[in-house]
């Protein structure tokens, strides 16, 4: 009967106030023990008109939902699927909160937007992928650097560094004979730096998304597991001594990636949660402060290449080959000072650009 | 209600052969797999035919990927809770574990009440629990809680108009 009088109103026009009033009556004939007079006076009112009536269904039908479920289940349920959720947001502040993500952030994104594997930018030779190569240093060295792979060699000091920063080359020494004395030869490869697994995972960056991409079969998904990696070794204390650091990356993301697969719990903070839409009645403000995971490294991205030259150059041999700083000096032949002076400017320009443009996304969406 | 214009229709319809593939391959990207790409994708169209407001076909991409983002906020929502009922159901003894067909009415029953939760203020949500599934009065959640009953009270009315609003359109 009352759904024959529903017809009458059509759709929304229960005014606002009508519906205001049915709500205080549920609360307090639903969820209150209520006295006879109150009883009285709530049949009184449900009789006084027809608006009212179709009101008072539409707000006892809201609670239908409720009712399907068993009570305990409900409640279990739904506290597990908070507790999830908490922990996604509270292990994603953690990092933020980390003054170095965006060093580590901006290398994982530097792999993530070029096409060429960054360690290319920094070799002084490189071969690209099938290209085989001789090379003939000024010392008599000769170096054979195979297929995709990437050195620097810095030949002026007092000992001749040769840094293998991708692939594999075969060295034969040469005399060193313009040198008064036969300087020493260090040859420093990728595992030398693996003995973080940071670094490892720096190195590797493309290997390990080929990795997560063969096994579930999506690029994009690849790279936001390796992120999501990246991230979490940055929240852990730093482990060293690992032995196959490489190993150890690959359990950790196809662990990632199974989970993800399984829950798909964290992932839910990676995405843009900024929802403009008219019927998102109040999208809550830490959803509003998500970016995607993509978004934040492209804007890294612009932000380091933003960066004068030199800058650029301090940046990414202290941050992403994580060279000490003393060395970052001597390869580019400035003082300490100095690289200590273009790191911080880096890095509040890095940091501001990322700050600035969140808060300008933020002003966006409302 | 069905009544679509033609004009919108036909706007709906350009939109749909020009950037479905477009969608699709974006959500495929955001969501990890080309079924639930397929589907969310589908679900944008669908909630694009049953607005009232125009097509705003200056910046098609934008606006679709503006409504396809809600839509996988939805779906990983719904992912999780999910995850969070298969875990709760793992832990019960064997009798208690409800058949495969009322677990189904029960997850789309917690999807719905999930969507109303989400949007409420903690205490609010936290105050409505205790009167919703658990089915404790004002005054015995006042004392658990430790507010006052009309706090409560209050509480309870501001979800109850946040479920109105949600079913039955019109803003609270």
């Amino acid at each position: 009967m009352s759904d024959a009088k529903a017809i009458l109103f059509d759709g929304n026009s229960i005014p606002a106030d009508v519906v205001d009033q049915a709500v205080d009556w549920a609360v307090k004939l639903n969820f209150n023990a209520a006295s006879a007079s109150h009883r009285d006076a709530f049949s009184e009112w449900l009789k006084a008109s027809a608006i009212n009536a179709e009101a008072w269904r539409r707000v006892q039908a809201l609670q239908s939902d409720f009712a399907k479920v068993p009570p305990r289940l409900a409640i279990d349920a739904l506290q597990n699927a908070a507790l999830n959720r908490s922990d996604a947001t509270l292990s994603r502040r953690r990092a933020l909160q980390m003054l170095g993500l965006v060093g580590v952030a901006a290398a994982a994104g530097w792999g993530a937007c070029r096409q060429a594997p960054w360690q290319r930018l920094l070799a002084d030779v490189s071969t690209r992928v099938g290209e085989q190569r001789r090379v003939r240093l000024d010392d008599g060295t000769e170096l054979v650097l195979n297929t995709d792979s990437a050195i620097s060699a810095d030949l002026r000091g007092e000992r001749r560094l040769i840094a293998v920063r991708r692939g594999e080359i075969q060295v034969t020494t040469g005399a060193d004979n313009h040198a008064s004395a036969s300087r020493p030869f260090w040859l420093s490869t990728p595992f030398e730096a693996e003995r973080s697994l940071l670094a490892a995972l720096v190195h590797h960056y493309d290997e390990l998304i080929d990795y997560v991409r063969r096994h579930f079969g999506d690029r994009g998904f690849a790279r936001d597991i390796v992120h999501d990696v990246c991230v979490q070794i940055m929240e852990r204390t730093e482990q060293t001594g690992v032995r196959i650091p490489l190993a150890l990356l690959r359990r950790i993301s196809h662990d990632k990636a199974v989970d993800r697969c399984r829950g798909e719990a964290t992932r839910r903070r990676w995405i843009d949660v900024v929802d403009t839409l008219p019927d998102a009645v109040c999208p809550s403000s830490d959803l509003l402060r998500g970016l995607t995971a993509e978004q934040e490294l492209e804007l890294l991205t612009r932000a380091i290449e933003a960066l004068p030259l030199r800058r650029r150059q301090v940046f990414i041999l202290n941050k992403i080959h994580q060279l000490p700083q003393a060395d970052v000096a001597a390869r580019l032949g400035i003082s300490v000072k100095m690289v200590e002076k273009q790191l911080r400017l880096a890095m509040l320009h890095c940091r501001e650009s990322f700050e600035g443009e969140e808060l300008g996304y933020v002003r966006f969406a409302k | 209600m069905s009544s679509v214009d033609p004009a919108q229709h036909s706007a709906i319809q350009t939109l749909y052969s020009d950037h479905h593939g477009w969608l699709q391959s974006w959500l495929r990207r955001k969501l990890g797999n080309a079924f639930d790409a397929a589907d969310v994708a589908q679900d944008v169209f669908i909630k694009l035919l049953s607005r009232q407001t125009r097509v705003d076909a200056r910046a098609p991409r934008a606006y679709l990927s503006t409504i396809a983002r809600g839509l996988v906020i939805d779906h990983w929502r719904r992912r999780e809770l999910e995850q969070a009922w298969l875990e709760t159901l793992a832990h019960l003894p064997a009798p208690e574990v409800p058949s495969p067909e009322s677990r189904l009415v029960f997850l789309e029953a917690l999807v719905a009440i999930d969507k109303v939760l989400d949007e409420l203020k903690p205490a609010v949500r936290q105050a409505f629990l205790c009167a919703q599934p658990e089915g404790l009065t004002c005054p015995q959640i006042a004392v658990r809680l430790g507010v006052s009953l009309a706090t409560v009270e209050r509480y309870i009315a501001t979800a109850l108009r946040h479920c109105y609003a949600l079913r039955f359109g019109g803003d609270v």
